[in-house]
């Protein structure tokens, strides 16, 4: 069988990327351009700024990558883009590049919507992984419980009621004092923190529920924050960080796990930036195995958004022949 | 020479295919919809009008601003997915300029404003010398009152062009005493044509960079907190 090559591009946040990938699988090259260090300095990704900084990148970054894979624009069978959900002004930056590219080609459009990236950013990692499976996401937008059926079928078990659970974690790492973005800070503070200090309420809503809520812990770390300060007491940060983790590991773990239980599902795959969490990691993979799962994670790299991840999931939308057409529009609040 | 001219910097959405001095095809949209959804449908009509196919464009031309921030954006990153997928030089061309292309003829100066909030406009001045578009002032985002002061310096008619023209007629008109006019109703909105026409003169390259005029909002007050850009280490 002919070799599908697609060439995908995100820019739905503050990353640039494009990215070339071999059969949705194989990563022939992927390159990304990181705003990360002139929105940290505003403690949260600026839309205006992230929108110019991807007009200034995208050719130069979709030059770079063709170049990385050796490939020619003949050996291209598509274009992939994220079309939502994300920063309108960011999508369009790539969206509109995309579709002129796939014009100018004359190859077929891919929309492909960035949580769906995110699933199949295990593709990559995982050559022999295949639906069916449970699948957790969990970034900065989005906590989601995940019934995969097949390639790109989805049916959405649980959803976050509130603050997305990486949400919780930047806005608990600002009020520590950590710079943006702060899961990454929260991980290596609990490193050296004691994690039964303090008691943080996890939140299960009601019996069988899927669903999550974040609003709740997150008001008791800063109420607990409040008080001490109040008191005069000092705190430790690497306690609240460990403690604050712990709660919110234990609530993710409690209803993957018992979403797979309930689905009857062995596989269990994590995806979004908070997969790159230690914790979360090495928590899950201990408790499935308890229950004889198992637990797919990709490697950091692939956790954080990239356009290989878009790639990988564009080519089952290929294979089915789920194309856009060029009055596609981007939408910032996508759901799967 | 062929030139695909492209806009998408205001309100409205347009594309154009000249052919030396010749206009072969132009398509605009003045709509509420979104000029990301329009924008690749009037390319691919243009080039279906004509029977023609990018392969035969010798350059392209696009409108880099000042506008909508998004729609200059959806204008230049359409402008070089289509350079790069075919290797066509690229040329970015001030919206302004391209909204006083629209006045060949007229005999004063032409004023060219949109409409930047914050009691601003974006505006420059320019006027026609022999035929050939001479440009008197940068480009630039004042208040209505300091473009008054700046019409005074000219001895001559002031054409008040450009898509908000109408907008800022009556209390400009009022306030100056100078013979100030207001542009055709059809001759205020960006016209493809005349950005692929200004075009002409250019040098078309791989690189094209946008023409904010403004700084974004959240660069300026991290000015004003900081003392130094966001952009220096
Ligand atoms: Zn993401």
């Amino acid at each position: 069988m002919k070799d599908i090559i697609i060439l995908a591009i995100e820019t739905s946040c503050d990353e640039t990327s494009v990215a070339i990938i071999k059969n949705g699988r194989e990563i022939l090259s992927n390159v990304i351009y990181t705003q990360i260090d002139i929105h940290k300095k505003f403690g949260g990704v600026v839309p205006e700024i992230a929108s110019r900084k991807h007009i200034e990148k995208i050719d130069l970054i979709f030059a770079q990558s063709l170049e990385e894979s050796g490939l020619n624009f003949k050996d291209l069978d598509a274009i992939a883009v994220t079309y939502g959900p994300g920063l309108v002004g960011a999508l369009l930056v790539g969206m509109s590049y995309a579709k002129a590219l796939a014009f100018g080609l004359g190859i077929p459009l891919i929309p492909v919507n960035h949580i769906d990236g995110h699933i199949a950013a295990n593709y990559l990692a995982f050559p022999d992984l295949e639906p069916p499976y449970i699948a957790l996401i969990v970034s900065g937008g989005h906590t989601h419980i995940i019934d995969v059926l097949g390639y790109g079928e989805y049916k959405v078990l649980g959803r976050t009621r509130d603050d997305a659970v990486g949400e919780a974690f930047d806005k608990v790492a600002r009020t520590l004092g950590f710079p943006y973005p702060g899961g990454p800070y929260i991980d290596k503070a609990a490193k050296d923190g004691n994690k039964e200090a303090i008691k943080f309420p996890r939140t299960y809503l009601e019996k069988g529920s899927f669903d999550f809520s974040f609003s709740g812990i997150k008001s008791s770390v800063l109420n607990y924050l409040n008080s001490m300060k109040m008191k005069g007491i000092e705190v430790n940060a690497n306690d609240v960080a460990a403690s604050f983790q712990e709660a919110v590991v234990d609530v993710l773990i409690e209803k993957i796990i018992s979403a797979s239980l309930k689905m009857n599902h062995k596989e269990i795959i994590i995806a979004g930036g908070v997969a790159a969490n230690s914790n979360l990691r090495k928590r899950l993979k201990e408790e499935a195995k308890i229950h004889h799962l198992d637990v797919f994670y990709p490697p950091l790299s692939l956790c954080t958004d990239n356009a290989a991840m878009i790639g990988a999931a564009a080519y089952y939308q290929f294979k089915k022949g789920i194309f856009a057409n060029l009055d596609l529009n981007s939408v910032p609040n996508l759901k799967l | 020479m062929k030139i695909l001219g492209i806009d998408a910097s205001t309100q409205t959405a347009g594309v154009a295919i000249i052919e030396d001095e010749v206009l072969k095809s132009e398509i605009i949209i003045n709509n509420d919809i979104t000029h990301s959804q329009k924008l690749m449908v009037i390319i691919d009509q243009v080039f279906k009008n004509l029977d023609m196919t990018l392969d035969e464009i010798d350059g392209i031309a696009v409108t880099i601003g000042p506008g909508s921030f998004t729609g200059v954006r959806i204008g230049m990153a359409t402008a070089l997915g289509l350079s790069r997928a075919k290797n066509i030089p690229i040329a970015g061309v001030s919206t302004l300029e391209a909204l006083a292309m629209n006045n060949k003829g007229f005999s004063g100066i032409i004023c060219p404003m949109q409409d930047a909030r914050r009691d601003q406009i974006y505006t420059a001045f320019f006027e026609f010398e022999n035929d050939e578009l001479i440009r008197l002032t940068s480009d630039m985002a004042i208040s209505i009152d300091e473009f008054i002061d700046r019409i005074e310096k000219y001895d001559k008619s002031i054409l008040l062009a450009g898509p908000d023209a109408d907008k800022f007629y009556n209390s400009i008109k009022d306030k100056s005493n100078k013979d100030v006019q207001l542009v055709a109703f059809n001759l205020g909105l960006p016209r493809p044509s005349s950005v692929a026409y200004v075009s002409r003169n250019r040098e078309f390259g791989k690189i094209i960079k946008p023409n904010y005029v403004r700084k974004s909002q959240a660069e300026t007050s991290y000015e004003e907190i900081h003392g130094k850009s966001v952009f220096d280490d």
